[in-house]
């Protein structure tokens, strides 16, 4: 699954730390999910939605791979 | 009886502390072995504090905790028991020691019976641990562990001052 976290973040001009703050989760964890290593919560994917004021599937983007059987 | 503490986890400043008891235990033990101690109850009192000690360090948050961590305790705990198994049927393999084949097909047979009970009563409190926000059961737990600890130091310290 892609993600626009990063293209977001540099249009608020946020760093990762401050938005792990916002979100109380670690900046480990943005960075993991920036980088597409870990997917988050659909709880989680929500909050950084309503954080960048955008629609969840603009900001998450299935890709062919992810309708694979996990 | 509610059953949150299974599921939930102690917090940050139980890891700490249980982290830097399990270290001060271990340094007494490696102290009383080189000064020749062989006291075996307080070697092996000792080694109960340790243990504490890392379970309070184990079963715990981290500073932010959030579901990134959720799965590196899941693959950690994953590999920590195929670890302990092959380790189990290394001994068993070289020493035919039988009492530690038990402990593997009975630390095998717990974890069926609970994995199988949350899959046919899909209980919520295993869904909980992030959501609980008040002063959970685990809590409770590892503050009594902490007084343990606390108080068994303080019966060495006069232990000591006897000598």
């Amino acid at each position: 699954m892609k993600n626009l976290i990063k293209v977001e973040r540099a249009r608020k001009s946020i760093t990762q730390a401050e938005l792990a703050d916002e979100l109380k989760v670690s900046r480990q964890t943005i960075n993991s999910i920036e980088l597409e290593k870990f997917i988050p919560s659909t709880v989680l994917a929500l909050k950084i939605a309503a954080f960048f004021k955008v629609k969840i599937e603009e900001l998450f983007i299935l890709e062919d791979k992810d309708w694979e059987i996990l | 009886m509610k059953f949150s503490f299974l599921s939930s986890l102690g917090d940050f400043y139980s890891k700490k502390l249980g982290l830097i008891m399990a270290f001060a235990w271990l340094v007494v033990e490696i102290v009383l072995r080189i000064h020749g101690v062989v006291d075996k109850p307080m070697i092996g009192a000792t080694n109960i504090m340790f243990l504490s000690g890392l379970i309070m360090a184990v079963f715990s948050k981290e500073k932010t905790d959030d579901e990134r961590f959720l799965a590196i305790r899941y693959f950690s705990f994953k590999t920590t028991m195929l670890i302990f198994i092959l380790t189990v049927v290394a001994v068993y393999s070289f020493k035919y020691n039988v009492e530690s084949i038990y402990y593997a097909i009975g630390t095998l047979i717990v974890y069926l019976m609970i994995y199988y009970f949350c899959v046919f009563f899909n209980p919520d409190f295993i869904f909980k641990e992030n959501t609980i926000k008040s002063r959970k059961n685990s809590d409770y737990l590892f503050i009594m562990l902490a007084i343990i600890q606390v108080g068994f130091a303080m019966f060495w310290i006069s232990e000591i001052l006897k000598m």
